[in-house]
């Protein structure tokens, strides 16, 4: 599948925008996801790719072909629905055949690019059941095989996984990626689910508003996010207000409330008024005593699997949130203890402070 | 005195048994999450309990006394489903108010206690508004002050966060587990997300085709579950087959699909005995060759994914087995392994779990579709 | 506490003691099993003594026969017809949006409550000699099979059209989208996956058209002339009086109709259009922008000159004439035919609001019974069947029957007519009333009961004001449908005159005056039909902003 292209895409239902000025390229290969909150218009921006809906204004392309005047049923594009949408009075085999029969292929064919969807799937013996007898990831798995069959090679998924029990979604996000790398077709993958994306796209696509907020590779954009809004919505993030002490090339400093601590170089002047992030996970948690520590105190704990949980109250209403590791052997802090929290300036990043304050910024 | 026990409840659909001879106990104020992939028969056990089915045997006691035959609007159990099920043709403060309102309430202190649980939610503004006029998250706060506004003790969340976002979803968790501290209600808290019952509750019950698999403190269920099911279900693990090669003195010593050796804790097999064997992914170090574990495995790097807190490393052993350690963002930003590069996986004795070869087979135990 | 609450808590404690529930339960199937059921099924067979008379005279044996075969002829092809052409509007008014749209989905409508008679009387004036098709050089219809073919067409249509977009609305356009993406033209993807997936739909609108046709019985005598369907042959019996073949074509009409409704319901008909025969590229150009215009001015046209023309001419004619001074005055002062037709007016009305009260409060028990499954779903599928067989009954035949019937207990004619009336609006407020609660979920009361609130209470305070726009809609309908109502009416009266019998015999035994008379008469009935569909419109509009 050539790329696509989507320049200045935009789309008005009445008085609301759904989707203001969206320009994105997607190369042929890739697998990318489109992520942000529930009404942040990336559904809407999947369905205008689609043809499902049309832009109002800007372009489509794919391998620079406009798609403007192309109806939904000649793009060539495969469509994986959140309410998964298998014809429920046809089995299996019949929903898979459906798109190479509807196109007119040979019955032969059909035969054969069935078998092999099937086949690929782990569904082969299931070809004869209808979609009601299925458990929902099989059900979304033929639905996969469904969108690929008619040979489709750019794959658009809406929020597939949602519908589905937890357990059912780590596993086949990964099989989602695997099955679209190994026939080397082009996905865009719509999610709220961060960790989802992050676990299986090339790149991701930060969506808020309508509006394109950030773009990239899911490890850039966890570590060094451009922007607060990727910041708080990638994983989990401390953000606190802060004011720059220093900032004089050799090292930044920032001063949060009481607390003074150094941060990622930042193109700040100083006693500009910052927001700070830090993720729980990249603080480390050390004796009260060390050095070179904010100081704090455990007020809350909890189990949660692989990590510990901790809220530490550093001031008065001033907490953060840091996970740790649990490893064999490593102590857990119990509540009330005195800890120090250390963590390293290129893991402390630095943003603007949001005009309307942080909780309009990222509140709900 | 447990507030809510189940004693042998059996109910069956038709066709389906969805809730098989089980034995549930709740105490006082606990907070207890009931884990299970859908059709487990988690939301049965909840509409058992509420009164809404009858049970087909057994008995359901609350505070000591059996009552099968009481009707459910006298068993002071607030249930709220999935969409949280607000009268969507009443404003928020008739909502919360119905409850008290139905069983003949003083007007007087119905108002007033209405405005007081409204204040402590932060709705008092809310009051005229209609249910769709909430977001999500004002939605759940109605929902549950609406629950506690009817005098109920225990509260019956059928997979209350199941409607958000997944952002929202992380963030409101900690909010069900305070309200209920703060009003000293017992709760049954059903999920299909193994990390919320994790974090959530006081103990966890895994409920398996309406039967109760395991039951026990979430420190239990994830370091100690006791069949491969649970151990596939509760956190993520590395599950691979294993031949029994010697036992000694506690410790055995298996045999992998593609030849290594390893060394776990379980002195009750026996010599070439087929055993499953688990392995949490955040224990599977990956070193070049000073991991700290005493078990190494040699293999290659297939593929690399940052999920966030951790990198998830697919590697490939002998045997064309692939495991997934999961290795801290904060470890692996520092020295990560590309892919195709051979790396050596090591973990401790301490951190595998084995079981007996399940007799129907591994899949069916393990498969999640 | 106020008197009100007062009465629902006393109410409300009773809802726990399962004896009362049950007599309540009890008390509502034994209404429709002891004043509808029974008398409209049995009442036929004690006139069985009479049948003697039409087994030995063959030719009149035959006469009577073929008229219940000209009337299953008739529905079966005027249903076909329906859907054929329903499922294009449908599918037109569902995925096209539009004002066009929006304002055929509102005409579409209006033959359903304009009276049949209305109808009949307009069809009449319209497709005969003195209508438009003089105008256009064409022959005119004059009464017959084919004016009556028009007639049921017309009335029909618009019931199919309204079930296929109620139903294509449930379905949603995710399962055509799913097919479009696939690669499937518009047209193929209706053709192979929302058809099949309306195969209920269409079953059910199919046999609605099929009872409606069976049944009519005033407008069909209207413009029937020579030709004679099972309803007329029986009118032209009670005119000569003669008992036998009243009695023999009833039980034919009865049982045919009953026993093709149920054996098309049990089919479970599951309609699929093969995908192998059909013609891929034929089928893209099905879908291209021209032929989907023209497809749509058929359709709409069909449903304009068949349907909504007629209807409207008949005031376009009449309203002139009844507005003149001197006839104004007349209608107004009740001289002359204008008494009988106040008379009429007010026998009508007051039965009409009888039936609708006693059914309302009657068929609201029943309605949860089956919407809820209280007593099993087995029971559930059985009332639910049962109650449908008074619109499965032909009315005439159920007139018959239900007169019959009665004729021992001596009842005074009101009261004959107001049971008919209920015998036959009451499937139409159970249908309603059911769907209404199906689609209410069942969790809301549940959720209530377990925050304290019995059932009853749960009930009136949660279902029951979510129910009642369709509660609303469904009294109107069934004070409509009783207002309307002629064939059993026919059967049974024979001094007093509800205002579509009236209607009926003037057409049937003119006098000076009378085509002008009925016109006023009909294009009257209209009018009130009409401020009732907007009292129905403004009603769903509310209940969509609620």
């Amino acid at each position: 599948m050539p790329k696509v292209e989507i320049t200045g895409a935009s789309k008005r239902f009445g008085d609301f925008d759904a989707v203001k000025d969206v320009s994105m390229i997607v190369e042929d290969g890739e697998y990318v996801s489109v992520i942000g909150p529930s009404g942040c218009g990336k559904t809407t921006l999947l369905k205008m790719i689609a043809g499902i809906l049309r832009q109002d204004s800007g372009e489509i392309r794919f391998g620079g072909i406009r798609m403007d005047d192309i109806p939904i049923e000649e793009r060539g594009v495969g469509y994986v629905f959140q309410d998964i949408a298998l014809f429920p009075h046809m089995n299996l085999w019949e929903n898979i055949s459906f798109g190479p029969r509807a196109k007119g292929t040979p019955i032969e064919r059909t035969r054969l690019v069935t078998l092999e969807m099937l086949e690929m799937m782990k569904l082969s013996g299931r070809y004869r059941d209808l979609p009601g007898n299925l458990g929902g990831g099989m059900q979304q798995k033929a639905a996969v095989a469904r969108a690929i069959a008619p040979g489709h090679r750019l794959m658009l998924l809406d929020e597939p996984l949602s519908m589905l029990d937890a357990r059912v979604r780590s596993e086949l996000r990964f099989e989602l990626r695997n099955i679209v790398k190994d026939l080397g077709l082009t996905a865009i993958h719509v999610t709220h689910d961060q960790e989802e994306a992050m676990a299986i796209s090339d790149r991701i696509f930060v969506m808020r508003g309508g509006r394109l907020v950030e773009h990239g590779e899911p490890a850039d954009l966890y570590f060094k996010p451009a922007r607060l809004f990727t910041a708080y919505f990638l994983g989990e993030s401390n953000i606190v207000p802060g004011r720059v002490e220093k900032n004089d090339g050799t090292e930044t400093l920032l001063k949060v409330r009481h607390q003074t601590i150094s941060a990622s170089a930042c193109g700040f002047e100083l006693g500009s008024k910052v927001a700070v992030v830090v993720r729980p996970e990249l603080i480390e948690v050390r004796a009260s005593d060390d050095g070179n520590c904010v100081k704090g105190r455990v007020r809350s704990r909890t189990f949660e699997g692989p990590f510990m949980r901790y809220i530490i109250e550093v001031e008065d209403h001033f907490f953060l949130r840091v996970k740790a590791p649990v490893r064999a052997g490593v102590g857990r802090l119990r509540v009330g203890e005195e800890v120090g929290l250390r963590v390293r300036p290129e893991n402390v990043r630095v943003y603007d402070f949001p005009a309307g304050g942080l909780n309009k910024e990222i509140g709900w | 005195m447990p507030s809510v026990e189940l004693k042998g409840v059996s109910k069956r659909f038709r066709e389906v048994l969805a809730v098989d001879d089980l034995d549930v106990s709740v105490e006082d104020e606990e907070y207890l999450c009931v884990l299970g992939p859908t059709g487990s028969g988690k939301s049965t056990l909840l509409r058992i309990i509420a009164g809404l089915v009858r049970p087909d045997s057994g008995a359901v006691l609350i505070d000591g006394s059996n009552v099968n035959d009481v009707p459910t609007e006298k068993r002071n159990t607030a249930l709220m489903p999935q969409n949280y099920a607000l009268f969507p043709h009443m404003t928020t403060w008739d909502n919360v108010a119905y409850g008290p309102k139905s069983r003949g309430e003083d007007p007087k202190s119905v108002a007033d206690r209405t405005r007081e649980l409204l204040e402590t939610v932060h709705l008092q503004d809310w009051g005229n508004a209609y249910p769709n006029q909430l977001s999500g998250g004002m939605q759940q706060r109605v929902a549950l002050i609406r629950a506690l506004a009817s005098g109920a003790k225990t509260l019956l969340l059928d997979e209350p966060l199941g409607a958000l976002d997944a952002r929202l979803r992380l963030d409101l968790r900690g909010r069900l587990k305070k309200f209920a501290h703060e009003y000293c209600l017992t709760v049954i808290h059903v999920t299909h997300d193994q990390s919320e019952a994790v974090s959530l509750g006081d103990r966890v019950l895994l409920l398996r085709h309406g039967r109760a698999e395991q039951v026990g403190s979430p420190g239990d269920m994830y370091f100690a579950p006791r069949t491969v099911f649970a151990a596939n279900f509760v956190g993520e693990r590395a599950i691979l087959e294993g031949l029994v090669r010697g036992t000694r003195e506690g410790t055995a010593e298996l045999e992998l699909a593609g030849g290594e050796r390893i060394s776990a804790r379980g002195g009750e097999f026996r010599e070439g005995e087929l055993v499953v064997i688990a392995i949490r992914c955040e224990s599977l170090d990956i070193g070049d060759s000073s991991g700290r574990g005493a078990n190494r495995l040699r293999g290659r790097v297939k593929d690399v994914r940052p999920i966030g807190a951790y990198f998830r490393y697919s590697v490939e052993l002998p045997g064309e087995i692939t495991i997934h350690p999961h290795v801290p963002s904060a470890l692996a930003i520092d020295s990560p392994f590309a892919p195709g590069s051979e790396v050596e996986v090591s973990f401790d004795e301490g951190d595998v779990v084995l079981y007996a070869y399940p007799p129907r087979g591994l899949a069916v135990e393990v498969e999640a579709f | 506490m106020s008197a009100k609450g007062r009465l629902l808590r006393f109410l409300g404690n009773f809802s726990s003691n399962r004896p009362v529930v049950l007599s309540v339960y009890g008390a509502s199937i034994g209404y429709f099993v002891l004043l509808i059921l029974f008398p409209a099924t049995l009442g036929i067979l004690t006139g069985l003594g009479s049948l003697g008379q039409v087994i030995a005279d063959s030719s009149l044996m035959l006469t009577a026969l073929s008229a219940v075969f000209a009337s299953v002829a008739l529905a079966l092809s005027v249903s076909v017809l329906d859907v054929l052409a329903g499922l294009p509007l449908a599918w037109l008014i569902v995925r096209r949006k539009g004002r066009l749209l929006s304002v055929l989905d509102a005409l579409v409508d209006l033959p359903l409550i304009i009276p049949t008679v209305t109808l009949g009387y307009s069809v009449l004036l319209f497709w005969t000699s003195g209508g438009p098709l003089g105008f256009l050089g064409l022959p005119p219809l004059s009464p017959g099979w084919g004016l009556v073919m028009l007639l049921h067409f017309s009335f029909s249509y618009p019931v199919v059209v309204r079930v296929l977009v109620g139903k294509m609305q449930e379905l949603g356009a995710v399962y055509e989208t799913a097919a479009r993406t696939l690669g499937a033209t518009p047209f193929t993807a209706a053709r192979t996956i929302t058809v099949p997936l309306l195969s209920s739909g269409i079953v059910a609108s199919f046999l609605l058209a099929f009872a409606r046709s069976m049944s009519e019985t005033g407008a069909t005598i209207m413009v029937a002339g020579t030709f004679e369907n099972g309803p007329v042959f029986i009118r032209h019996s009670l005119d000569q009086g003669v008992e036998g073949p009243l009695v023999f074509t009833s039980i034919v009409l009865m049982s045919v109709s009953i026993a093709i409704f149920y054996a098309i319901k049990a089919m479970k008909v599951n309609i699929r259009t093969p995908f192998e025969k059909a013609d891929v590229r034929l089928e893209k150009k099905l879908s291209r922008g021209p032929v989907v215009t023209l497809g749509t001015i058929l359709t709409v046209g069909t449903l304009l000159v068949l349907v909504i023309l007629p209807a409207l001419s008949l005031s376009l004619n009449f309203a002139p004439v009844a507005l003149s001074g001197g006839t104004l005055g007349d209608i107004i002062s009740g001289a002359g035919v204008w008494g009988s037709f106040w008379s009429g007016v007010t026998l009508s009305y007051s039965i009409a609001l009888i039936v609708t009260l006693l059914n309302v409060v009657f068929s609201l028990p029943m309605a949860v019974l089956i919407s809820r499954r209280k007593m099993g779903g087995l029971t559930s599928t059985v009332l639910d069947s049962l109650s449908s067989i008074p619109i499965v009954i032909p009315s005439v035949a159920l007139g018959v029957s239900m007169k019959l019937f009665w004729s021992s207990f001596a009842i005074p004619e009101f009261l004959l007519i107001a049971l008919s009336h209920l015998s036959i609006t009451y499937p139409y407020l159970v249908t309603t009333l059911v769907s209404a609660l199906d689609d209410i979920p069942g969790y809301l009361e549940e959720t209530a009961r377990t925050l304290g609130a019995d059932s009853f209470t749960s009930f009136s305070t949660i279902t029951l004001p979510l129910a009642r726009y369709s509660l609303l809609s469904g009294a109107i309908l069934t004070f409509t449908r009783s207002v309307d109502e002629t064939g059993a009416t026919l059967a049974v009266s024979s001094t007093l005159k509800t205002v579509p019998v009236l209607l009926v015999d003037w057409v049937k035994n003119p006098f000076p005056g009378s085509e002008v008379a009925v016109g006023i008469g009909t294009t009257a009935l209209l009018l009130t039909s009409i401020i009732i569909l907007l009292l129905l419109k403004s009603l769903s509009r509310e209940k969509r902003h609620a």
